[in-house]
């Protein structure tokens, strides 16, 4: 570099021109030599940046830590898939009954006579666990109406299993159709499970998993409202027993179907199969049919009351299929030989057996 | 000019410049400060807890201004061969169906759809099991449609193997409505079809809709099926019960499995006895005379469970149940096993056994028939309990 | 507010007794700027709240849209457009009483727009004071609210009411409504592994899915700009574009206490100017329209010449009115009365031409008298549990009706038994009914229920009809007795040559009530099979489908 043209030392004749108003470089600017060590150090730390970069991007696939995705496939997003615990739990020796028929008082006693031709609800729940109850409250509609679970029942049942059972917490979930935070009020049951104790789980974007159900022809892999499944023990249905437009009835196996996530809405294509699916997704620890409102027709929504008849009727069940065969001829009133077909091929997939004759067991 | 290198105000604010504050000015604040507080309370206190089943419609009014439920409730439309014109006759292979019902502007639609025991399922699905139970062998199902007026009936004609087979679906299908008797056919007629035996056969008329139409079907589908020739070898318990006992056909039920709820027990007929709601008599026959002791035996232990026993003799017994207090009696014979349940008078009960044990073993009196014989009074006891 | 008057003098010979109960430090503390900012605070936690309590499970008899209701040019824009007045919109007196006494106390004591921007300029605003003194020192420009205001109630009085575009209040109630409600509740769910029941807590829409608004962007981007603009113009949009503080700038000239400057004392030190909020030129004939008694010149200035009191005093050193001049006001009412007339011939939202997609929530009015009640504030959409309500965007409503709420049934379908979005309205353009209304029981009974379109079948698309495949969630969700959507069997054969019986459904138009649950839970997701258009609605005669009581149905 030329002295002359350096502009942090101006010439006279510099000056004469345009004088600068203020030089480039400062006047006492130093020039500071790098150290040879410091080069060789910043040297490496460069090579060693890039030598883990490189081994990271490029490296192949199978090699430890390599990051490299060269099909594009890798970064796909897996979601986990989580299985579910089997809930049930042996009834007691030497009872022949699997489903329990209560009739006659309030829904409290009903209920308590379903549980007792069963072996007793403190046989299959014990002190301390955590117990999941699960409603029907697919819709806002007035527990008179026979949509929805019974909120006396509910609460009857709540009370039962935190006081006699000594449950340690009771959790209540559904994934409605509507508005989950409107059903749960305006069908009595946040207030019915808030009353005796409970607690209330909605739905939310991060409240579901996907659930692996293995021999499950729809849902081997689906949307599962799962966050109230956390660390539970015990799972009860309270379902009700209503007409349905596609399957013929709405029982307790329809019933975990408010359990689902994702486009539910396209199981109708094959509702039998999705329903007999449900009832291998989940094995509950008893299911309790509720048939005190029984919607006989224009279901599942019903909504006039001519539509619902009142029966003196709690059932509690260790298998859901034995149970749905007897409600669905002795409740809804149907026919017995034109059962649903989803039981059927409930039965032919293990969940229990249609065929309920000797199984039952009833308390006036 | 903002200042260099900042971009938030530093947190704070600047100096008081005021010397005075006013005394007033305390107060006034004071005073504001105490309605934020007021205000606040009166937003909280406006909760009012409602409860949200509230906002909804009283069922009182929902049952008083109830709508009644008039669903479109259509005929089933079928589907047609589109390449097929309006008036085109098809040829049909009629099968086991008579070609005279083919007149009076009704013709079949297609072919008679034929299934076996495997795929039955697929026909009538939830129902197969019942007739699978009774010994079913072939279902062989007729469409017939009425172009002019568009109604449809459907035939179907089921093969139960054998006549109790037949009888057996007939008799769980049928319920307590009436049977009416043509030829060898009897039947059970509704709006909208019927259903009925014809020997081996059952059958059941199905429409899509009630009327004359339907009706004036049912009547030629039951007049060809009772011309037809049935092999007329009736099963022993039956011909004891039917025709030697005179007891009416729509007493008469069979059981094939499960009975009394035993599965060992298989084969039952059973005949409901006159003036009586429960009691049933029943006839068994079993392939030889061991068989038959030995069902006896295992039906006798068995019923230990619930029943006391009574009266006791070789070859027969009588129980009584023991919270029901009803009769159960027990006999075997030969290769029959015959009995009566559910009886509520012991007199009664006995003589009925007595009578049947008779009717079974009649022609051939044997020892054992003439110490049983002595109990002839009996039988007119139960005669005069009848009437 | 009380009237609150300083009188300086007599405090040198105050008695110690006094001395003692407030001493300076307490003094200090209390003095009316501290008060100020709490009742800023107040306010603008009391609107977060409110917004926070307008949902269904919280719903329990607050005054949700109180701070709606108290807004007086809400109250007379509506009264100018329909000649009533709504329900709680009288409570806008409030307001306009607290104004005759003091000023325009709302604007910086109360409204949360207003603490808002404030906040937003206090905490960017890095500048000296002799920077501030051009600041805020009044400008031209600020007249212009008062042509917003006049060409808006020209524009009411004509029958086509747009104060909500511009309004504070309802402005940013439709930016938390639509945008800020909606990313909170987003990034709470985003958050691992919170406990479900704190979620139900703080998000402002528990236990539905992610709520999502159409053009929710754009809303979100005009607060963003305006708010963004205090940068460059301390609180632009309170002295720009404030339509409301224009209003109240107008009644202010009656207000008996404001800020008064003793000529005596003052040394021209300008300090009072430092943080002059309203650019109300304390430093010298203070604008009374323009001044929000936010008192920070009291507290600048460092001769104590300057009080906030009675008015009589020292009239020559104010200035009472607006500086519009005649010709101003006779360009903007020129404006104002051709606007309305722009608004309309752009004929979005006409009989003649409206929307098929123009469904209005259950209780609206008929659509005109609609569009002179509806001030956008969106409270109707943040009240929603089903996320249904959606602000319209331009192909709906067009600018008449921008943002005025519309049921979007891709998104959700209108709860059967829910009437909140009526309960919250705070001007009638939903009107507040009852269940047994919206339903057509009890005293309902020959009026029938409240439809609020049509559903219809595009067979082209339905899996039963198109297809061959069974389906009918339509018939199954169908909310109302008997159903509307009912099915026929046929049996047909597919393709693969096997027999089927299908359910295929039709609708029942008398008994339709255009809740559109079908159209929401129709598997054909993305142009659906079943669809509710507006036509068929109850509210409005022009847009009916069906002769009433027509032979034969039923």
């Amino acid at each position: 570099m030329n002295d002359a043209e350096t502009p942090n030392q101006p010439s006279n004749s510099d000056a004469s021109r345009t004088p600068r108003k203020k030089p480039i470089q400062h006047p006492e600017y130093q020039k500071a030599p790098m150290e040879r060590r410091v080069f060789l150090g910043r040297l490496g730390a460069a090579a060693g940046l890039l030598g883990t970069a490189g081994y990271l991007s490029l490296a192949p696939e199978k090699w430890p830590l390599s990051l490299r995705d060269s099909t594009g496939l890798l970064s796909k997003p897996v979601l986990k898939p989580v299985r579910l615990d089997d809930f049930r739990v042996a009834k007691p020796i030497g009872q022949t009954a699997d489903v329990g028929i209560g009739r006659g008082g309030t829904p409290d006693q009903m209920l308590r006579k379903a549980l007792d031709a069963v072996g007793g609800v403190k046989h299959y729940i014990q002190p301390g666990d955590i117990v999941l109850v699960k409603p029907n409250v697919a819709f806002d509609r007035a527990p008179a109406l026979g949509a929805t679970s019974q909120p006396a029942l509910i609460e009857a049942l709540i009370q039962m299993l935190l006081v006699d059972c000594r449950a340690q917490e009771v959790r209540v979930c559904d994934n409605p159709i509507e508005s989950p935070s409107d059903c749960f009020m305006k069908t009595g049951i946040r207030k019915a499970t808030e009353k005796a104790g409970g607690r209330v789980y909605l739905p939310d974007p991060n409240a579901f998993k996907q659930l692996n159900t293995p021999g499950a022809t729809l849902i081997e892999e689906w949307a599962f409202f799962h966050r109230p499944f956390t660390n539970v023990d015990k799972v009860i249905g309270v379902a009700p027993v209503k007409d349905h437009n596609l399957c013929f009835a709405s029982m307790g196996i329809k019933n975990w179907y408010g359990l689902l996530g994702g486009r539910r809405n396209q199981f109708h294509q094959d509702i039998h199969e999705i329903v007999s699916d449900l009832s291998i997704m989940i094995r509950p620890t008893l299911t309790v049919l509720d048939g005190t409102k029984v919607l006989m027709e224009n279901g599942p929504t019903g909504g006039d009351p001519s539509n619902v008849v009142t029966r003196d009727v709690v059932m509690a069940s260790l298998d859901p299929v034995a149970q749905d065969a007897w409600a669905f001829q002795h409740l809804l009133e149907r026919d017995p030989h034109q059962l649903p077909e989803y039981l059927h091929k409930a039965e032919l997939k293990g969940a229990g057996r249609v065929d309920y004759e000797g199984r039952l067991r009833e308390i006036t | 000019m903002a200042r260099k290198g900042k971009i938030f105000n530093r947190l704070g604010r600047p100096k008081l410049l005021r010397k005075v504050i006013s005394r007033t000015e305390t107060v006034v604040g004071m005073v504001l400060l105490l309605s934020i507080i007021a205000m606040a309370v009166w937003l909280i206190e406006q909760r009012d807890h409602y409860d949200p089943g509230e906002r909804d419609i009283e069922t009182s009014l929902l049952i008083a201004q109830s709508v009644e439920d008039n669903l479109y409730k259509t005929p089933l439309k079928r589907w047609r061969d589109p390449t097929l014109a309006e008036n085109d006759t098809v040829v049909v292979r009629l099968g086991p169906f008579d070609q005279s019902l083919l007149s009076g502007g009704w013709r079949a639609h297609g072919d008679p759809q034929i299934f076996d025991r495997d795929n039955l399922f697929e026909k009538i699905n939830g129902q197969a099991e019942q007739y699978l139970k009774f010994g079913f062998e072939e279902l062989q199902v007729l469409q017939l449609e009425h172009p002019a007026s568009g109604r449809y009936v459907d035939v179907y004609l089921y093969d139960q193997g054998t006549f109790e087979g037949g009888l057996g679906v007939y008799q769980e299908l049928r319920g307590n409505k009436p049977v009416r008797q043509e030829g060898s056919v009897q039947h059970t007629t509704s709006s909208m079809g019927a259903i009925g035996i014809c020997g081996s056969l059952f059958f059941q008329i199905t429409a899509d809709e009630p009327g004359a139409m339907v009706e004036e079907m049912t009547a030629r589908v039951v007049a060809s099926l009772s011309e037809r020739n049935i092999d007329d070898s009736l099963p022993d318990g039956y011909a004891t019960l039917h025709q030697e006992m005179q007891i009416e056909f729509d007493r008469i039920a069979y059981q094939p499995t499960n009975v009394f709820q035993y599965r060992f027990a298989s084969n039952f007929w059973f005949a409901s006895i006159e003036g009586d709601e429960v009691a049933r008599i029943f006839i068994h026959s079993a392939v030889s005379d061991a068989a038959a002791q030995q069902l006896f035996e295992q039906l006798h232990r068995e019923l230990l469970e619930d029943y006391d026993v009574i009266d006791s003799s070789p070859g027969q017994i009588l129980l009584k149940h023991q919270f029901l207090e009803t009769y159960f009696g027990l006999a075997q014979e030969g290769i029959h096993l015959f009995g009566i349940e559910r009886h509520s008078d012991r007199l009664a009960a006995e003589a009925q056994l007595a009578s049947l044990r008779l009717q079974l073993t009649g022609p051939v009196p044997t020892q054992e028939l003439e110490a049983d014989g002595g109990d002839e009074p009996g039988y007119d006891t139960e005669q005069e309990g009848e009437n | 507010m009380n009237t609150a008057s300083e009188i300086p003098e007599p405090e040198k010979t105050l008695p110690t007794s006094t001395v003692k109960m407030f001493p300076p430090p307490v003094r200090k503390k209390l003095r009316l700027t501290n008060v100020r900012i709490v009742s800023q605070v107040f306010f603008f936690t009391a609107f977060l709240v409110l917004c926070w309590l307008t949902w269904t499970s919280r719903l329990e008899g607050y005054p949700v849209s109180r701070i709606l209701e108290m807004d007086p040019l809400v109250m007379i824009s509506t009264m100018l457009s329909t000649g009533y007045v709504y329900r709680y919109l009288g409570w806008g007196l409030l307001v306009l009483g607290l104004t005759l006494l003091a000023g325009r106390v709302f604007c910086n004591w109360i409204c949360p727009y207003g603490t808002l921007h404030q906040f937003v300029g206090w905490l960017f605003n890095v500048h000296k004071a002799k920077d501030n003194f051009d600041r805020n020192r009044y400008r031209d420009m600020y007249f212009f609210k008062y042509a917003v205001l006049t060409v808006l109630l020209i524009m009411a009085a004509m029958g086509a009411l747009q104060i909500g575009l511009l309004d504070p209040i309802c402005l940013m109630y439709r930016t938390v409504a639509t945008v800020v409600a909606p990313m909170v509740d987003m990034s709470i769910d985003a958050i691992p592994g919170i406990d479900p029941l704190w979620i139900d807590q703080i998000k402002f829409a528990p236990g539905v899915p992610s709520r999502i608004f159409v053009g929710s962007f754009w809303i979100g981007l005009f607060m963003l700009v305006l708010v963004g603009a205090n940068l460059y113009v301390p609180r632009f949009f309170c002295r720009v574009l404030c339509p409301l503080g224009a209003l109240l700038g107008a009644v202010s000239r009656f207000s008996l206490v404001r800020i008064n400057r003793d000529v005596h004392k003052c040394t021209d030190c300008n300090m009072c100017m430092n943080r002059c909020e309203g650019a109300a030129d304390p430093q010298a004939a203070i604008r009374v329209s323009e001044c929000f008694s936010c008192l920070n010149c009291i507290d600048d200035c460092p001769e104590d010449a300057l009080s906030f009191t009675m008015v009589g005093l020292d009239t020559k050193q104010v200035k009472l009115l607006p500086d519009v001049s005649k010709r101003r006001m006779f360009f903007t009412g020129v404006v104002g009365a051709l606007g309305y007339p722009f608004l309309k011939i752009h004929g979005t939202n006409t009989d003649a031409n409206f929307s098929p997609d123009l469904i209005r929530p259950p209780g609206s009015v008929e659509e005109s008298e609609f569009l002179e009640k509806c001030i956008k504030c969106d409270q109707c959409i943040n009240s929603c549990p089903t996320n249904v309500l959606q602000p319209a965007t331009w192909a709906e409503g067009g600018l008449e009706g921008l943002w005025t709420p519309v049921m979007n049934f891709n998104i959700a379908h209108c709860q059967l038994k829910c009437t909140l979005c009526s309960e919250v309205c705070p001007t009638g353009a939903i009107r507040k009914i009852t269940v047994d209304e919206k339903l057509g029981k009890g005293e309902f009974v020959e009026q029938g229920p409240i439809v609020l379109g049509t559903a219809f079948f595009d067979k082209g698309r339905c899996l039963p009809h198109a297809m061959d495949i069974p389906c009918v969630v339509c018939e199954e969700v169908c909310p109302v007795s008997p159903k509307a959507i009912q099915t026929h069997d046929e049996e047909v054969k597919t393709v693969f040559n096997e027999m089927v019986v299908l359910n295929k459904p039709f609708i029942v138009p008398d008994l339709c009530i255009g809740c559109g649950i079908c159209q929401a839970e129709c598997p054909v997701r993305d142009d659906r099979a079943v669809y509710v258009t507006a036509v068929g609605e109850s509210r409005s005669s022009e847009r009916s489908l069906l002769l009433k009581n027509r032979s034969g149905s039923g």
